[in-house]
């Protein structure tokens, strides 16, 4: 993954350094810096340090210390994808899921309004993740959304955002 | 000048004293011990994540509370280094090599009580040092022009990456992203729309909020799932409260005494240093400590020295990492960063001038951080019960709590869906360059200093008609430019060094 990250990085700063030179000026017509003179510095710097690090990884697939093309089997292995055992296991697909429900909750909290998408956010979340205690689950994700409206509603004054139920 | 001092922190305990002042101090410390005893969850994220919760209040009050998560979480910390051997942040990594045998020894409660000793006394001394150093250092720094402040946050940039060691690629492609995700808006020289895409949501540049607590909230969260935090079984040290042998013995004082302001100092002096910090501080009191010690086999067995010298460097730390902050606007963590972001917020101008134009403020502050170790002493050893309780809750219980402040907080900035992607993306990005040996702790750094740096740079260039030579012409350019090419150049001059001594060792 580390391989892909720093290609990622190298890509957007290259796309990040072209889009700025069609767009803003180095130098003004006064010969004084412009507004892309700072962004192109910052460019050409991101360009060299990231492709440095590309080359990096490179060389250590190369040498085999890193495996790029593992992403897949580490996401379809639950439980063994760290380089070892025991305590050197990651979770993944667990990192997958939580954003996926983050994503839910941003993607719901105009259409379900604040806190019915954080009771939802939640019930999936620990349904996922601790599906053993069922009904700690459901009271937890009833009892902290309700708790947080009444901070951030009632107690600070930052209205969350009402949706279809008007809540 | 002691007068002085007596009068400054007189005229700051008037500003603190109040009593919403002391119940946000209560509640900044009690909270910045709960960020503290989850790993993974530093002082930055906490603070970055509350942030929304204190726009109802005045901005003294608000930074008071914040001031007090910041030095709290370095308390709450260390209770998990003692009890289970997982620092609760970085900066109390140090804490673990004795702190974890100590408990093993039975002796977890000792353990407790002089760390919150040695704390106090750290972060006693890096107040007292703060008043004494932060005015003068402002004074110096008012004849600053714009080359030399530029080179300071090229400076404390720097030092930052290079603490990476081995990273310090990554650190310095990490500091450049937060110098891009700044650059966008309107140019403040030239009025011109820079990446904006022609959003208008991106017209007023990207909020520094959303990215620092998708960073450092979102991010460490993710990944703490990553390593498995949720699944791991938790066994703690059991501590006794009620025995006698809950208290240190008077050989643990008396072995200590030197030890705590050895480690207070060296503590104040690592968090002055930009890009140092606490962690920094924390490592090198344990070290030196250490090498002076006659039996320097005991540590690392559960030894008390092992534990006191760390605990107050890492304190003293924190009260030095104020100094640039307070006396030049510029931050030299992660955490300052985020306090600087909230001054600014605030509509506080960091800098030289902020202690002649809000000494209200700044003296306030230095006062409450005084305040705020003796209400941490107090909330340490009564509450520490409970804090312990906090360990057994279950990470998959923590989860829900950290994403729901973060989204809720995000969202209740400015009610803006754009922003509230904004730090999803931010959390996604921050996991990876955790996982990757990347630094977010530079990205915010830049991000808040980007328009200070870029806005110093282009004046320097202006004033000398476009000449470099502005950097050196000077003296105290001159003199920063130096310290900037000698911590470029010594790793490589390093190298050479090793590989010449490694040849000359063949032949």
């Amino acid at each position: 993954m580390r391989l892909w990250f720093s290609l990622f990085l190298f890509i957007a700063s290259v796309a990040y350094f072209i889009y700025g030179l069609n767009t803003l000026t180095f130098v003004s017509r006064i010969g004084r810096p412009g507004p892309g003179y700072f962004p192109g510095i910052v460019g050409v710097l991101l360009i060299l340090f990231t492709a440095l690090n590309v080359i990096k990884d490179l060389k250590a697939v190369k040498n085999n210390e890193i495996q790029p093309f593992r992403v897949m089997a580490m996401l379809l292995d639950r439980k063994a994808s760290g380089p070892g055992s025991g305590d050197d296991r990651s979770y993944p697909i667990d990192v997958v899921m939580v954003i996926l429900c983050i994503a839910l909750l941003i993607g719901s909290i105009t259409l379900l309004g604040g806190l019915l998408s954080m009771v939802v956010f939640m019930f999936v979340l620990l349904f996922a993740m601790n599906k053993r205690k069922l009904l700690v689950n459901v009271g937890y994700s009833i009892a902290l959304p309700v708790a947080l409206y009444l901070l951030f509603d009632v107690l600070l004054n930052a209205s969350l955002p009402r949706g279809v139920l008007g809540i | 000048m002691i007068e002085e001092l007596i009068a400054n922190l007189g005229f700051g305990m008037s500003v603190a004293v109040s009593p919403t002042n002391v119940f946000f101090l209560f509640v900044g410390a009690f909270v910045g011990m709960i960020v503290g005893l989850f790993p993974g969850f530093g002082p930055a994220a906490g603070i970055a994540v509350l942030v929304p919760m204190t726009f109802g209040l005045d901005p003294t009050t608000a930074i008071i509370m914040l001031a007090g998560i910041y030095y709290g979480s370095m308390y709450g910390g260390t209770i998990t280094s003692i009890l289970i051997n997982t620092p609760g942040e970085s900066a109390t990594v140090a804490s673990t090599l004795d702190g974890y045998p100590l408990a093993q020894k039975g002796r977890a409660g000792p353990a407790l009580v002089m760390q919150t000793f040695a704390s106090f006394i750290g972060g006693t001394i890096g107040v007292i040092l703060i008043c004494a150093l932060a005015p003068t250092l402002a004074e110096f720094a008012s004849s600053f022009g714009p080359s030399e402040y530029f080179l300071i946050i090229l400076f404390g940039l720097l030092l930052l990456t290079t603490m990476m060691g081995e990273n310090k690629f990554n650190g310095i492609v990490s500091a450049l992203l937060g110098f891009v995700i700044s650059m966008v808006g309107v140019d403040v020289i030239s009025g011109v729309q820079r990446f904006t895409f022609g959003s208008p949501e991106l017209i007023g540049g990207i909020y520094f909020v959303p990215i620092a607590i998708g960073l450092f909230g979102i991010g460490e969260l993710l990944h703490c799932i990553y390593i498995g935090q949720h699944k791991k079984m938790i066994e703690r040290a059991k501590v006794a409260f009620r025995s006698k042998d809950f208290w240190p013995t008077r050989k643990d004082y008396s072995e200590s005494k030197f030890t705590v302001f050895r480690g207070s100092f060296i503590g104040f002096i690592a968090g002055v240093l930009p890009g140092s910090g606490a962690t920094i501080g924390s490592i090198l009191g344990y070290s030196i400590e250490k090498k002076i010690a006659k039996d320097p086999e005991t540590f690392g067995k559960g030894e008390m020295r092992g534990l006191v010298a760390p605990e107050a460097a890492n304190n003293a730390a924190s009260s030095g990492a104020m100094v640039p902050l307070l006396s030049l606007g510029i931050p030299g963590s992660g955490a300052t960063a985020v306090l600087l972001g909230a001054f600014m917020m605030w509509g506080l101008q960091p800098g030289p001038m902020l202690i002649v134009n809000d000494p209200g403020f700044v003296w306030g502050l230095i006062a409450s951080m005084y305040l705020g170790n003796m209400v941490l002493i107090i909330l340490s050893i009564a509450a520490i019960p409970l804090f312990i309780k906090f360990l057994d809750i279950p990470y998959v219980y923590v989860i829900p709590v950290v994403v729901l402040l973060c989204v809720i907080g995000t969202y209740t900035l400015h009610f803006s869906m754009v922003e509230t992607w904004m730090l999803l993306v931010a959390g996604l990005l921050g996991f990876c360059m955790k996982l990757y040996g990347y630094s977010p702790a530079a990205t915010v750094l830049a991000l808040v200093l980007g328009s200070m740096a870029e806005e110093n740079l282009l004046q320097s260039l202006i004033i000398s008609d476009g000449s470099f030579a502005i950097f050196v012409d000077r003296p105290i350019s001159f003199i920063l430019s130096m310290i900037i090419v000698a911590v470029i150049a010594a790793p490589f001059a390093y190298r050479a060094f090793k590989k010449l001594s490694y040849s000359n060792g063949v032949t």
